[in-house]
């Protein structure tokens, strides 16, 4: 999810409706509906005046945070906050007390969980309370929009044009996206994909215009002499760090096999460079291997495996009936080399995670000492993917409270049934060796090396897997791919 | 621009809502509800926002034996009756006026 703003709020009535009106505005302007976006602010208005009346009795100097995250469905805000401790299931409403006895206890709870898709609390120790509500944006509606963009707007295409097998071409050009090209974006994803592409946002040329404006994507395009758009290959920069997400990468069927792809790649890393990013990475999936073969063949190498990542997508040409879960292969390629690091590595996945760092020809010093210093609070983030029921627990700084955080995190989580809980945690920090022992305590097992992943840094990726998967159908491509999977397989069925 | 404009004549207290019904106008109400008074007529035909805590505060007046009229309320405050199980209690075609 992408952060789109933080506001601070005084514990103060007053705050309440301005805070509405914002969070209303913010609905509509990502595209919820006039009603749902009434429902999902009122799920807001409860939560903090809950905060205001119960977690700051008699207090309106103190403030609490909210984050408004945005991306394409989801909507998504947090409310952080560090008052009297809650538990909102002491907190259940009971209509029969409420008509009988004028007890509205839970009543704004309720509203809450009806008014959001999802509703999740996390007790987050001395590190204070979270509350996150977020919504939906319905598509049920955009396959017409899309038939409609389709018919009106592209009578041109034929669908006997995808039979033909090949169209050699001497000449086309390749240059940096602007906002301009959106529709015609569009447009190549509708002739290799029809409309079985996962990302519908790529359908949306409105939703790519904006990206393109705002600087989240990044990307090249290909065009034939008489401008027609043959292909595209995009990226989507991290926010926490400086490397970018292999978004889209395509070319329309009949004119593969002229270089495209490769030609976009090189013009792609030296604009990626010139804007001071250091890496891209990509997640491939492991239903087929079509896609670590191109990786592969630009020079990216496999670091990790990402279980059950994401739900299971039909894509057009590909295996339609993949029975569980796919999982991803984390591939990564260093645009630039910095200096020598210093890592913490835990004993246990030592030697594969030096193997990998001499796969990326990144240099390293493992270190050995440890430390058993810990600040006060940790530092954590999370983000929750509702879409596929994955969640990321992002390690900042350990704290003597890591442990308990730690655990309460992934009992608040783990009563949404997730999919999977991933853990990142940093491996230039000291504490790591010792505190990755928390982490196993809980079942996590190996995933793998997420090089410069937040803040430029290092992190080891440990996952705690709930779907049942067959790791028989994950393929993999490189052979230090298959070492890393036989390790995450192993450790995998030793925990189910 | 106040949150709600009120107006007192013997035992009817008459209120516009602008914009939100939430905790802070209801105590704004409730500041203005002097011994005595037994009806509220509520404009809420500018008010496209109520929570729980306007509604509750509605309930409880209702249910202390009081009248109110409520004049073009939002579609979320029916919503918000039906979640807490409170619209059947409320005799709508009398208390809502357009």
């Amino acid at each position: 999810m992408t952060m789109v703003c933080r506001l601070k709020i005084p514990t103060n009535e007053q705050y309440i409706a301005p805070v509405c009106d914002f969070t209303t505005s913010w609905c509509l302007n990502h595209g919820l509906s006039k009603g749902e976006s009434i429902r999902f602010t009122v799920a807001l208005s409860e939560l903090i005046t809950d905060i205001i009346l119960f977690a700051y009795p008699e207090n309106s100097r103190e403030n609490f945070e909210i984050e408004y995250h945005y991306s394409f469905p989801n909507l998504e805000i947090v409310v952080s906050e560090l008052g009297e401790p809650f538990d909102p299931d002491k907190h259940i409403y009971d209509a029969k007390k409420a008509r009988e006895e004028n007890n509205f206890e839970g009543a704004g709870l309720l509203l809450m969980k009806e008014f959001s898709d999802e509703f999740s609390f996390i007790n987050k120790g001395k590190e204070g309370k979270e509350f996150r509500l977020s919504k939906t944006i319905e598509i049920h509606d955009i396959d017409e929009l899309l038939q409609q963009f389709a018919t009106l707007r592209e009578p041109e295409i034929d669908r006997e044009e995808q039979e033909i097998p090949h169209k050699d071409i001497d000449e086309f050009t390749v240059s940096r996206i602007k906002s301009a090209d959106a529709e015609d974006i569009s447009k190549i994803f509708y002739r290799t994909y029809d409309y079985s592409y996962f990302k519908e946002d790529m359908y949306l040329p409105k939703k790519i215009e904006e990206a393109v404006l705002s600087k989240e994507k990044l990307g090249v395009i290909a065009r034939i002499e008489d401008g027609g758009a043959i292909g595209y290959f995009g990226v989507i920069q991290k926010e926490d760090s400086d490397i970018a997400e292999l978004g889209e990468a395509i070319v329309t069927p009949s004119y593969r096999r002229n270089g495209v792809m490769t030609s976009m790649m090189n013009h792609l890393i030296e604009i990626l460079k010139e804007q001071g990013v250091t890496a891209i990475f990509a997640k491939a999936v492991t239903n087929h291997l079509a896609s670590q073969k191109v990786n592969h063949k630009f020079g990216y190498k496999t670091t990790a495996i990402l279980l059950a990542l994401s739900e299971n997508i039909k894509y057009k040409g590909f295996d339609e009936d993949y029975p569980q879960p796919i999982s991803a292969a984390l591939e990564f390629l260093p645009l630039m080399y910095s200096r020598q690091k210093s890592v913490y590595l835990p004993e246990n996945y030592k030697d594969i995670i030096l193997e990998t760092y001499e796969e990326l020809g990144l240099d390293v010093e493992s270190i050995e000492l440890t430390s058993k210093h810990l600040a006060e609070k940790s530092d954590i983030d999370l983000n929750v993917n509702y879409t596929s029921l994955t969640s990321l627990i992002v390690v900042n700084k350990y704290g003597r409270d890591f442990k308990a955080i730690l655990s309460n995190m992934v009992s608040s989580l783990e009563e949404k049934n997730p999919c999977v809980i991933y853990l990142d945690l940093p491996l230039e920090n000291e504490s790591t060796p010792e505190q990755f022992l928390e982490a196993v305590s809980s079942e996590f097992i190996y995933s793998g090396l997420m090089p410069q992943f937040h803040r430029q840094s290092d992190y080891l990726r440990l996952q705690k897997v709930y779907s049942s998967l067959d790791p028989d159908i994950i393929e993999i491509y490189s052979d230090f791919g298959n070492k890393i999977k036989s390790l995450v397989v192993d450790e995998y069925r030793r925990h189910i | 621009m106040n949150i709600v404009d009120t107006y007192k004549e013997g035992q009817i207290l008459s209120v516009t809502v602008h914009s939100h019904f939430n905790l802070r106008t209801k105590k704004k109400i409730e500041s203005c509800l002097t011994p005595g008074i037994s009806k509220l007529t509520i404009n809420l035909i500018n008010c496209n926002f109520i929570d729980s805590e306007g509604v509750i505060f509605l309930h409880e007046w209702l249910k202390s034996g009081n009248e109110l009229l409520l004049k073009k309320p939002p579609p979320i405050f029916f919503e918000i009756l039906e979640i807490l199980e409170l619209d059947d209690l409320w005799d709508l075609d009398n208390i809502i006026i357009n």
